[in-house]
C-alpha cells in the first residue's frame, strides 16, 4: 500500500512538470506585453523596462521557469503582476469561498444523487424509476450557468426575491451565509448529481443480478439490510470513479458560477488573471489546481480499497 | 469485421440496427421501433442542422442589428421578444445554432481523429513512447475541459476557428486513452499476429486491421463527448472568451445578465435552445451506445 502510494506520487512529478512548463510557455506566446498591460499605455519606456527587470520578463523561458520553481520550493508563488499582491496570500484569501461552495455542492450531489439512484435501480420500471431517469437526463442537459441565471431571474420576477449580496462569515451569521451559498452550490451540483444518479442506478442494476443478492434474500434478510449492506456497497466503485471526475469538473463550473453570483473565489481570480495576462497568478493557480486534482484522483483510487477489501494495491 | 459495424461507420447508427438486405425505409421504421428515443433525438439534431444550414433564410430579421423596440416581450412580430439592443431574439437563436453545431461537429471530429491516432500509436507500440505520451495525457486530463479551453483561448485569442481547435485539443487526450485501452486488448488477437507474420507493416496493421475494429467504440466515444463540447463552447462564449461578436452565440446571448429581470425572455430562449441541443446529443449518445453494445440497454 505504502509502496503503491509512493509510486503514484513519483508518477505525479513528470505530470506536474509538464503542466507547469506547458502553462509557462503558453503564457509567453500570448500577444501583448505584460508590462504595458500592467502599467497602462501611458507608462514610459523606462518604467516598462524597470518592470520587466523586476519580474525578470526578459530572461530566457527556461531560466524563468527554473527561478519560479526555486521560489515555489520556498513557499513563494510570486507576486501578481496586476494587483501587486502576493499570489499565495491571494489564493489563501479566495480559497474559503470556493471551498465552501464546493463542499456544499458535493453535499447536494451525494444527497440528491445516491439515494435516488439506489431506489430507482431497485424499483426498476416503476414510476419513481422513470422520474429519476427523466430528472437525470434533464439535469445532465441543462447548463449550470443557465440554471443559475433562471434562479436569479425568475424568483425575483415572481416574488421579488433577491438573494443576499453580502457575504457574512459562516460562523458570524450561519443562516445568511447559507442563504448566500446554497444557490450557487445547488446549480453547480445539479449536473453532477444527475450523473451520480445515473451511474448509481446502473451500478445497482448490475449488482442486483449477482447470486449473493439472491442468497441474502434467501436467508431471510429484510430488504433494507440487503440493499444497504450488500447492494449499495458493491455498487459504489463506479460511483466513486465518477464522483472523483465530478469534483474536478465542479472546479470548472465554479469559474462560471462564481462569476454569475459575484463570489470572489478562486474561479473568478483565475478568470480575471487570464484576461489580464497575469502570469504569476495563472501559474500559481494552475499549480495549485494541478496538485488538488491529482490528489483527488489518488484519493479516489485509494477509496476503492476502502470500499472493496478485495482490491489491494502493491 | 462484422457487417453491422461497417455500416455503422459509414451511415450512422440507424443502419446498425437492421440486418442488411432490407430497404432503407424498413430500416428507419425498425430503428424507430427499437430505439424510439434515439430516433427522436436524431431527428431533433438533423432538424437543428437544417436550421443551421438555412439560418439566413429562416431568420425573419437581421440577427445582428436592432430591428424593433428594446426589451419587447414575445409577440407575433418578434416570437421570442427583443433584447436590450432591440435585436430579434428568435433570429439570434436561429443564427446561434450555427455556432453551436459547427463547434460540436468540427471540434468533436478533430478530437476523435487526433485522439484515435494517438491512442492507436501509443497503445500499439507501447514501451517508452507510450510512457511519455501517457504522461502528457495525464497532464491534460487532470484539468476540466472548460479550464483547459480557457487557458488556451487566452493564448490564441477568440474566434470560431480557435474555439473549435481548442476544444478539439481539449477532448483529444480522453479519447486517446479510451482508444488506447481498446487497442491494448485488441492487439493480442490472432488476426493481428497473423498480419504481422505475413509481414504487414505497422502502419498497415494499424490502418487496415486495427482501426476498422475500433470504429464502433470510437463512434460511441465521439457521440458521448458531444454534449460536453456544446456546453464548453457555450461556457466560453458566456465568459466572453468564445466566438467574438457580432456572430450570434447562445452562450454569449446569455451573458447580458443585467437585463434579464426586465426581459426574462432574453434568458429563456437561448438557454432552451442550448439545453435542447445538449439533451438531443445526450439521448443520441445513449442510443448509439445501446445499439453498439446491447448489453447496456435500458440502463
Amino acid at each position: 500500500m505504502t509502496n503503491y502510494i509512493i509510486r503514484r506520487l513519483l508518477l505525479l512529478i513528470p505530470v506536474v512538470i509538464i503542466i507547469t512548463f506547458g502553462v509557462t510557455s503558453l503564457m509567453r506566446v500570448v500577444p501583448g506585453d505584460p508590462a504595458t498591460l500592467a502599467l497602462g499605455q501611458q507608462a514610459s519606456e523606462e518604467d516598462r523596462e524597470r518592470f520587466r527587470e523586476q519580474y525578470h520578463l526578459d530572461d530566457p523561458l527556461v531560466v524563468q521557469y527554473a527561478r519560479w520553481w526555486g521560489d515555489v520550493a520556498r513557499g513563494d508563488l510570486g507576486t501578481s503582476v496586476r494587483q501587486r499582491t502576493d499570489v499565495t496570500a491571494e489564493l489563501r484569501r479566495r480559497l474559503p469561498v470556493t471551498l465552501e461552495m464546493l463542499v456544499l455542492a458535493v453535499g447536494f450531489t451525494v444527497v440528491l444523487g445516491i439515494p435516488a439512484g439506489v431506489v430507482a435501480g431497485i424499483r426498476r420500471g416503476s414510476v419513481f424509476d422513470y422520474g429519476v431517469r427523466l430528472v437525470s437526463i434533464a439535469g445532465l442537459s441543462i447548463p449550470s450557468f443557465w440554471l443559475a441565471l433562471l434562479f436569479l431571474t425568475l424568483p425575483f420576477i415572481w416574488f421579488g426575491y433577491q438573494p443576499p449580496l453580502d457575504r457574512p462569515g459562516l460562523f458570524e451569521d450561519p443562516l445568511r451565509n447559507l442563504e448566500r451559498f446554497w444557490m450557487p452550490s445547488f446549480v453547480l451540483a445539479v449536473g453532477a448529481a444527475a450523473g451520480v444518479m445515473r451511474i448509481t442506478r446502473s451500478a445497482v442494476l448490475d449488482v442486483l443480478r449477482n447470486d449473493f443478492v439472491r442468497t441474502a434474500y434467501a436467508k431471510g434478510l429484510n430488504e433494507r439490510v440487503v440493499v444497504i449492506r450488500h447492494v449499495a456497497r458493491n455498487a459504489m466503485i463506479p460511483v466513486v470513479t465518477l464522483f472523483g471526475l465530478q469534483i474536478v469538473g465542479l472546479f470548472g463550473g465554479a469559474v462560471i458560477i462564481e462569476q454569475i453570483f459575484t463570489l470572489p473565489g478562486v474561479g473568478r481570480l483565475f478568470l480575471t488573471s487570464l484576461i489580464n495576462r497575469d502570469y504569476p497568478m495563472i501559474q500559481g493557480i494552475v499549480l495549485f489546481l494541478a496538485v488538488v486534482f491529482m490528489t483527488i484522483n489518488l484519493l479516489v483510487d485509494l477509496t476503492y480499497a476502502a470500499i472493496d477489501p478485495r482490491i489491494r494495491y502493491s | 469485421m462484422s457487417d453491422s459495424t461497417a455500416n455503422a461507420s459509414s451511415e450512422g447508427a440507424s443502419v446498425a440496427v437492421g440486418p442488411p438486405g432490407r430497404t432503407r425505409w424498413q430500416r428507419v421504421r425498425r430503428l424507430i421501433r427499437v430505439q424510439p428515443i434515439g430516433a427522436i433525438s436524431l431527428f431533433i439534431i438533423l432538424g437543428l442542422v437544417l436550421v443551421a444550414i438555412f439560418a439566413p433564410w429562416l431568420a425573419p430579421h437581421d440577427a445582428t442589428a436592432g430591428v424593433g423596440p428594446t426589451l419587447e416581450a414575445p409577440s407575433s412580430s418578434h416570437w421570442f421578444g427583443t433584447d436590450n439592443q432591440g435585436r430579434d431574439i428568435f433570429s439570434r437563436v436561429i443564427e446561434g445554432s450555427r455556432t453551436a453545431l459547427q463547434v460540436a461537429i468540427f471540434a468533436t471530429a478533430l478530437g476523435v481523429v487526433a485522439g484515435s491516432f494517438i491512442g492507436l500509436v501509443s497503445g500499439y507500440f507501447g514501451g517508452w513512447l507510450d510512457m511519455i505520451v501517457q504522461r502528457f495525457v495525464d497532464a491534460v486530463m487532470a484539468f476540466p475541459l472548460l479550464i483547459l479551453a480557457l487557458v488556451m483561448i487566452a493564448v490564441v485569442g477568440e474566434s470560431l476557428r480557435n474555439v473549435i481547435i481548442v476544444i478539439g485539443i481539449g477532448i483529444t487526450p480522453g479519447i486517446s486513452r479510451i482508444v488506447r485501452g481498446i487497442v491494448l486488448s485488441e492487439r493480442e488477437n490472432q488476426y493481428i499476429e497473423a498480419a504481422r507474420t505475413i509481414g504487414a507493416s505497422a502502419p498497415r496493421i494499424l490502418w487496415r486491421h486495427l482501426l476498422p475494429n475500433l470504429v464502433a467504440p470510437i463512434v460511441v466515444v465521439g457521440s458521448a463527448v458531444m454534449p460536453g463540447v456544446v456546453l464548453v463552447e457555450a461556457g466560453l462564449s458566456f465568459l466572453g472568451l468564445g466566438t467574438p461578436p457580432p456572430t450570434p452565440s447562445w452562450g454569449r446571448d446569455l451573458s447580458d445578465q443585467r437585463f434579464f429581470r426586465a426581459g426574462p425572455w432574453m434568458a429563456i430562449f437561448p438557454g432552451l435552445a442550448l439545453s435542447l441541443l445538449v439533451l438531443a446529443f445526450n439521448l443520441l449518445g445513449d442510443a448509439i451506445r445501446d445499439v453498439v453494445d446491447p448489453r447496456l440497454r435500458n440502463r
